[in-house]
């Protein structure tokens, strides 16, 4: 098998810095967001809280398949390469 | 009253009295967005008719002696949906935040910022190093404390801006955000 592309995976660890760890960082600090309105008896805040976790939590699912299908790409280029 | 309704109450009130803590009486089905709660200074909302027991904790726990001023606190970080939700965080805890996303509006911000007292700063800056940033919050009349955070590691965050006050990973900053806002309140009150 031939190696991978250092420039692809250069980009790859960028990408997987850039998104998907800012999304789960995001969730980290909304489940606290959510606890601070729960303690408040902050119906409306909690419920604002839970949204942006639930579409965080989509964004970093949508990040997370997107970098395995890049990897999946880099794979099967780096061995066409070496076949 | 005939011509305010519970945010202008809310707002007049602050308006006189700084830093007063409102709690918010709600019908339910209401919608009332973080924002507006933030923006009128509500630390509580009771839906009517309160519980007793309800009230009495609420009141309880809003005239509680609060053991830290609130901050002003300049988060610089070009990932902006994090930063967002960082401001949330700390502005539902009273601070008062202010954003940038890169070293050179960060160098404008914090030359600007009267009081300063944290400056949060991510490792990766688009425009140059974060170190700039930490120069620049040294120079600072206030001293602020200088908390650097990172999507990746501590190791990887102090190698990139040494010599910074405080170091964490984003994940981690619910857990030690107390501890941080407590050096920065105690290095401010010292410097005062």
């Amino acid at each position: 098998m031939s190696p991978i592309s250092e420039t692809a995976f250069a980009e790859f660890l960028q990408r997987l810095h850039r998104d998907a760890m800012q999304h789960a960082a995001s969730i980290s600090i909304l489940i606290a967001v959510w606890e601070g309105a729960h303690r408040r008896h902050d119906a409306n805040g909690e419920a604002e809280a839970a949204a942006m976790v639930r579409d965080e939590a989509r964004k970093l699912a949508q990040a997370l398949a997107s970098l395995e299908a890049d990897g999946h790409e880099m794979l099967a280029t780096s061995q066409r390469q070496s076949s | 009253m005939p011509h305010l309704n519970g945010w202008d109450v809310a707002r007049l009130a602050r308006e006189s009295w700084e830093g007063l803590p409102v709690v918010l009486l709600t019908g339910l089905g209401r919608t009332i967005t973080t924002t507006q709660l933030q923006e009128n200074g509500v630390v509580s909302v009771i839906t009517k008719p309160p519980e007793l027991d309800v009230l009495r904790e609420t009141i309880e726990r809003t005239l509680q002696p609060r053991n830290r001023t609130p901050l002003t606190i300049v988060v610089v970080d070009d990932a902006t949906a994090f930063a967002t939700v960082l401001r949330m965080l700390l502005r539902a805890d009273g601070h008062n935040v202010v954003l940038a996303e890169t070293v050179s509006e960060a160098i404008t911000l914090i030359r600007e910022t009267h009081r300063l007292g944290l400056v949060m700063l991510d490792a990766h800056l688009p425009d140059g190093s974060a170190s700039h940033v930490l120069v620049e919050s040294r120079t600072h009349v206030d001293r602020p404390t200088v908390c650097v955070i990172s999507g990746s590691s501590v190791p990887e965050a102090r190698s990139l801006v040494p010599d910074a006050d405080f170091y964490m990973t984003k994940v981690d900053v619910p857990d030690r955000l107390g501890e941080l806002i407590a050096l920065a309140s105690r290095r401010l009150d010292a410097n005062a």
